[in-house]
């Protein structure tokens, strides 16, 4: 699991590039202004809790954005509790090989377990969903297959969110010749195709758990770049952007004022769509095979029943759990992400 | 602007995008470290002999002269010859048949996810909110949130594995009703035609459906938009009926997303193409891409990579043509 390791170094990397942005905005705050909270600041976090709570009144009301929303919140307790509950402590190294008994001298293969709820005779484990070829557990793997998935689709989605963020900013604000040479470079990532494109750079590099998410990545941040860039381009005709230029606001205050917070709508909606795209590729990527094996996920499953001859077996048990785990988070992400758009960017609402 | 100028200028645009691709191509495999020669004879070879390779595929000019051979011998389709995949078989050679399969499994499906794909988008949109609808766009939602291979697997799972209707494998083959099954070579058409077909039901119906749901649910969503429109009530006040307020008025403004959204999912449609030839074992484009990944050949794999990426930007040209002549607003 050493893959696993490196990427939640780059987590620790975020998370305490946060905390050390938090800490310096709150330094320069006080330094500023005597006081942490001051009446305006008050005033302005109770509008923006009032809100919120409007947001998520509205978000509550579209029943499917709802579910999906209730059967993410599902998968994320499955990815932190897998270990208490998974009926195998360590998926990776557990087999139940001392299934494959001799009956009169020979060797009997057992292994792919149908599922059952009695305990094997001899672990006293229960296998609900059946053992694959090796023995390991196909419940426990599908528990755990949560956390590669999950990681992947939002690291991965954090990398392409950001570098279309600043692109499509960079181009929609700028302009000119900036907008010119950073549209015609999108253009041409969009054009070129994208499943050959990770294809292609997961054989040329190692394959580990961090490329899988660095490929990803950096593979589908285009299109976030052109949506982010046409609503910079719509709000940079905005009156208050021309009045804030009027009294000489600089470029920087007027991007981070102004501009990103009415794009981080766009943007947010975007993002949880992008993230059910990214676990599609992740399952992908490893079902043809060029997936970190060291890593437990439901592509990697898919792939070694696929090669292992469950389909000659008809081993069901093996593809079915993985297969449907995939689809439900997907679909989950999808219904938050469209009921999210309905709800943050009120003009697209559909009639 | 009249319709020649925008050819034109899409047609250069088209010329420059295919030159970038060639070179990012090329930088793209550069990346690796390793020297090709040895990795394509083996370890084990003189230096002389090694010297020689590299000076057979001109590994010994620095990088601009072998961008330059790269172009000229891919401007002249020439794509050199295999690295570890049936080592030194010209790529070629390999990729004709491939690509006749592909286009049959690619051209039908994709016939047939439109036409399917408005079909039922239209039947979804005419009846909004009710239970057609709902039960129409469930089956849409779940097929696009499903991997392609997942349900090429599935299908494979149940009427290859477990009922054994269909082949699980290729592309054609022997037929198994007949009492002395003929090798392929040896069939006249009609039992080539029979052969290929049987082969193509599984991963044709796959690719069709997967595609098939992206078309419908765009087509619902750009369809009931049009409906809201005031010339639709116009159109309905004169007392059309519905079928010709549908054909007339909604459905060619409706279909201006589909086709733009097509020129989009190209490269969605290559990645299920890849997907469904790879579980069918089904001898196209995806199919070879697989194996070359298997044996870690790139000199193939930098051909394929080429030849997808540049029928995905003629591909885009097509769809872009197609939605100048079907927009109504653009008239020449």
């Amino acid at each position: 699991m050493a893959d696993i390791g490196s990427s939640t170094i780059i987590g620790l990397v975020v998370v305490s590039l946060i905390v050390i942005f938090t800490i310096v905005r709150i330094t320069r705050k006080i330094s500023r202004e005597g006081a942490l909270l001051t009446e305006t600041d008050r005033e302005k976090l109770g509008m923006q809790l009032k809100n919120l709570k409007k947001t998520w009144k509205v978000f509550r009301s579209n029943r499917l954005g709802f579910t999906g929303f209730i059967v993410l919140a599902i998968f994320v307790v499955m990815a932190i509790f897998a270990p208490w509950l998974s009926t195998v402590p360590n998926p990776d190294h557990y087999t139940n090989f001392e299934e494959n008994r001799f009956v009169d001298g020979v060797a009997v293969l057992l292994n792919p377990l149908p599922p059952s709820l009695t305990p094997s005779s001899y672990t006293g484990l229960i296998h609900p969903f059946g053992t694959d070829y090796k023995g390991e557990d196909v419940y426990s793997d599908v528990v755990y297959g949560t956390r590669a998935s999950l990681m992947v689709g939002f690291i991965a989605t954090f990398i392409s969110i950001g570098m279309g963020a600043v692109i499509g900013l960079a181009a929609g604000y700028f302009g000119r010749v900036a907008d010119e040479i950073l549209m015609r470079l999108t253009d041409f990532f969009l054009v070129l195709p994208w499943f050959p494109l990770m294809i292609v750079l997961m054989t040329v590099l190692d394959q580990k758990f961090i490329y899988v998410i660095l490929v990803i990545g950096i593979t589908s941040w285009p299109s976030t770049a052109r949506i982010v860039r046409s609503q910079v381009l719509t709000l940079k005709e905005r009156q208050f952007i021309e009045r804030a230029k009027a009294i000489g606001a600089s470029d920087r205050h007027i991007i981070g004022k102004h501009i990103l917070p009415n794009t981080m709508p766009l943007i947010f909606a975007n993002t949880v769509l992008l993230i059910a795209i990214a676990i599609f590729s992740e399952a992908f990527l490893d079902f043809f095979g060029l997936g970190d094996p060291s890593v437990i996920s439901w592509g990697s499953m898919l792939e070694s029943a696929y090669s292992n001859g469950a389909v000659a077996q008809g081993a069901w048990w093996w593809i079915i759990p993985p297969g449907a785990a995939i689809i439900i988070l997907i679909l989950a992400f999808s219904l938050v992400g469209n009921a999210l758009d309905d709800v943050l960017n009120p003009k697209l609402r559909r009639r | 602007m009249d319709m020649r100028t925008y050819i034109v200028r899409k047609l250069i645009y088209l010329v420059i995008t295919f030159f970038a691709i060639i070179i990012f191509n090329f930088f793209l495999f550069r990346v690796l470290p390793g020297d090709p020669a040895r990795a394509f004879i083996g370890r084990g070879i003189s230096e002389d002999v090694a010297f020689l390779i590299r000076d057979r595929f001109h590994l010994n000019d620095p990088w601009y002269v072998q961008l330059y051979y790269y172009m000229a011998d891919t401007l002249r389709l020439d794509f050199g010859v295999t690295g570890s995949l049936n080592a030194g078989t010209s790529i070629g050679y390999l990729l004709e048949p491939r690509i006749v399969n592909t286009l049959i499994l690619v051209g039908i499906g994709t016939i047939l996810a439109i036409y399917f794909g408005v079909l039922l988008g239209r039947f979804a949109a005419w009846r909004r909110g009710r239970p057609a609808d709902t039960i129409g766009m469930a089956f849409a939602l779940t097929f696009y949130s499903m991997p392609t291979f997942l349900f090429a697997l599935v299908l494979l799972l149940v009427f290859g594995g477990m009922l054994q209707w269909f082949p699980t494998r290729g592309a054609y083959g022997s037929l198994p009703w007949t009492d002395i099954p003929p090798d392929y070579r040896f069939m006249d058409l009609f039992e080539k035609l029979v052969s290929r077909g049987y082969h193509l039901v599984l991963p044709l119906l796959a690719f069709t459906l997967e595609i098939m749901a992206e078309f419908a649910l765009i087509m619902r969503n750009s369809l009931t938009d049009v409906l809201t429109e005031d010339y639709i009530t116009t159109a309905r006040a004169k007392g059309l009926s519905n079928k010709m307020v549908l054909k007339n008025h909604a459905m060619r403004n409706a279909m201006l997303p589909v086709v733009t959204v097509t020129a989009i999912s190209i490269g969605w449609v290559l990645g299920g193409t890849i997907m469904v030839e790879m579980v069918f074992s089904y001898e196209g484009l995806g199919k070879l891409t697989w194996d070359a990944v298997g044996a870690r050949d790139l000199p193939l794999l930098q051909a394929l990579f080429l030849i997808m990426a540049v029928a995905v930007l003629i591909a885009n040209l097509i769809a872009d043509i197609v939605y100048t002549m079907l927009d109504p607003r653009v008239k020449i």
